[in-house]
């Protein structure tokens, strides 16, 4: 399907828009011709993620927000579309990961995955709506992952949070569908991104990016082609992840004994004082 | 074939139970042998549920907690499983439903959801786990809902909570499959209980009914019980339609693409045409 001029001035916000996933969502939605709102924290960071892609004039702004602020995040939604007179896609990217058992997750840190991953979402979709609402069209894309399909042990809380936004834009994109507005659920594997290396209060670490990760470009060139066919979860690769996902809805024991067998390599790594993020050969 | 025996003398603590599928789980634990704790929020309707199945003795007792507060939920769980001497099944059970059109619901609705039925589940595992560890068995049952496992329109805010309960207990399932412990994930569809009859905020509407074609409560527990007992993962009440409404989804089957647009469809004429989604 033909899709090169579907984002031709579209005027787009993009969360966790200086990095990974959301920077090269955002570099690849500005080479098809959006405007495109850069959402972060940290001011000067998404200053810098503008500056990199300059070239596109003025079709590149900036947002500065914290997203688990409800307050802010409506500011920032609510005045960009003001400033541009509509908003025609908003992308919820940005989130943190975590993997680690979960006896050892701290009450503490399971709030901040919540508010990091879940309430981002629940704040820039409540301030989303209504404009969309209101313009009878619009489109919310949340970045999901894998590990809101499938429960990929070591990942609970994750795994919680990204479940959840799997059944909040796939309901969503029921009930809104008689009026104009469509939702799409991202569920990206492993993808080249700062995700691996980043503590929940944003420092960087060691872990490195595994082997065999996804390039970011060809996940946003991806991703782009199915949102611009409204399609509800995009699965980034398709192939074997869909398939995965669907054996794990039938119950399948091929699948059953490979999350067993993750589950069991996990434990392992764990009890080497390694990250848990072993996946076993693929079941036939 | 089921393990009726699997309950036996088995200490259990059940969250939400003085109605609806907790207090059905509660009262058919106590049939099978078990000893029962029923935990609630208000002292006097846990003891009103307790009174009701004073016949089993003082196989069933009462703990007092609200399931939104961490610290309160972890002291009924340490506490019951010091005097009982041990902890065998956790039912985390309490949730609040949350039917309702998306662009009406407050932020204070989505934090009600997301404390009630989120929240209340990693307070539960997050006591009962350090426990369990140190017995090297245990069984923690979370009540998610047939929205838990495919997306029904309406029902946004709670699909979400629901989704979540069942990402985490399926993945805990795995991660915990080789310390001996079990999860089970609960997955009821439309049940005869005042869920229906209940807005977020606790206020009851007994004016809403509750739907005809309800599956009864008490034949949900017994099911749940026996699939428990065979430590399956995912368990679906009643298993169909439900089973296949997931599968369908999952596999993209423009059957069940087209069975959930007509929900939408549906209940958004019956929320302009009768204020209630049937």
């Amino acid at each position: 399907m033909e899709t090169g001029d579907y984002y031709q001035k579209k005027v787009c916000i993009v969360t966790g828009a200086n990095s990974g996933i959301g920077y090269a969502l955002s570099e690849e939605l500005l080479k098809r011709g959006a405007t495109v709102y850069l959402l972060g924290r940290n001011a000067a960071k998404v200053a810098e993620a503008a500056g990199k892609l300059a070239a596109h004039g003025d079709r590149v702004r900036t947002l500065v927000a914290d997203v688990t602020d409800g307050a802010q995040m409506r500011a920032a939604v609510e005045g960009a579309a003001a400033e541009a007179g509509r908003l025609d896609l908003l992308f919820n990217n940005a989130g943190v990961g975590l993997t680690v058992p979960f006896e050892r997750i701290g009450l503490d840190e399971m709030r901040a995955v919540i508010d990091a991953n879940l309430w981002s979402v629940l704040y820039g979709t409540h301030a989303a709506v209504p404009i969309m609402l209101r313009q009878g069209s619009g489109q919310i894309v949340s970045t999901s992952s894998i590990g809101g399909l499938i429960p990929v042990p070591f990942q609970s809380l994750y795994n919680t949070t990204k479940f959840a936004v799997t059944g909040l834009s796939e309901s969503l994109r029921y009930e809104y569908a008689a009026r104009g507005i469509s939702f799409s659920a991202v569920c990206p594997f492993f993808i080249a991104s700062a995700i691996f290396s980043k503590g929940l209060d944003g420092s960087t670490g060691d872990q490195g990016i595994p082997a065999g990760a996804y390039p970011a470009d060809r996940a946003a060139a991806f991703i782009l082609d199915r949102v611009a066919e409204r399609q509800g979860i995009i699965v980034v690769p398709e192939e074997p992840f869909l398939g995965l996902w669907r054996e794990y809805a039938n119950g399948d024991p091929g699948m059953e004994a490979f999350m067993l067998e993750t589950a069991r390599m996990r434990g392992q790594q764990v009890e080497r004082g390694e990250t848990p993020t072993a996946v076993p050969p693929l079941p036939p | 074939m089921t393990n009726q025996d699997y309950y036996k003398e088995k200490i259990c603590i059940v969250t939400g139970a003085n109605s609806g599928i907790g207090y059905a789980l509660s009262e058919e634990l106590l049939k099978r042998g078990a000893t029962v704790y029923l935990l609630g929020r208000d002292p006097g309707k846990v003891a009103a549920a307790a009174k009701k199945l004073s016949s089993h003795g003082d196989r069933v007792r009462t703990l007092v907690a609200d399931v939104t507060d961490g610290a309160q939920v972890q002291r009924a769980i340490e506490g019951a499983a010091a005097e009982a001497g041990r902890l065998d099944m956790l039912f985390n059970n309490a949730g609040i439903g949350g039917t309702m059109q998306f662009e009406k619901a407050t932020l204070d609705d989505w934090k009600k959801l997301i404390d009630t039925n989120i929240w209340s589940v990693i307070y539960g595992v997050h006591a009962a786990l350090p426990i369990m560890l140190r017995q090297g068995s245990g069984h923690v049952v979370n009540t998610s809902s047939a929205a838990g496992i495919f997306p029904p329109p309406f029902q946004a805010l709670y699909s979400l909570s629901k989704f979540g309960v069942t990402g985490m207990t399926e993945c805990l399932r795995y991660e915990f499959a080789e310390k001996g412990l079990a999860f089970s994930t609960v997955c009821p569809s439309n049940i005869a209980t005042p869920i229906f009859q209940k807005s977020p905020d606790g206020t009851v509407h007994d004016q809403l009914p509750i739907p005809d074609d309800a599956y009864p409560a008490d034949r949900t527990a017994v099911e749940i019980l026996d699939a428990a007992a065979e430590r399956k993962g995912v368990i679906v009440v009643p298993e169909q339609p439900g089973t296949d409404i997931w599968r369908g989804w999952a596999a993209g089957d423009p059957g069940t693409e087209a069975f959930l647009m007509q929900m939408a469809h549906d209940r958004r004429v019956a929320y302009e045409t009768k204020g209630s989604y049937f």
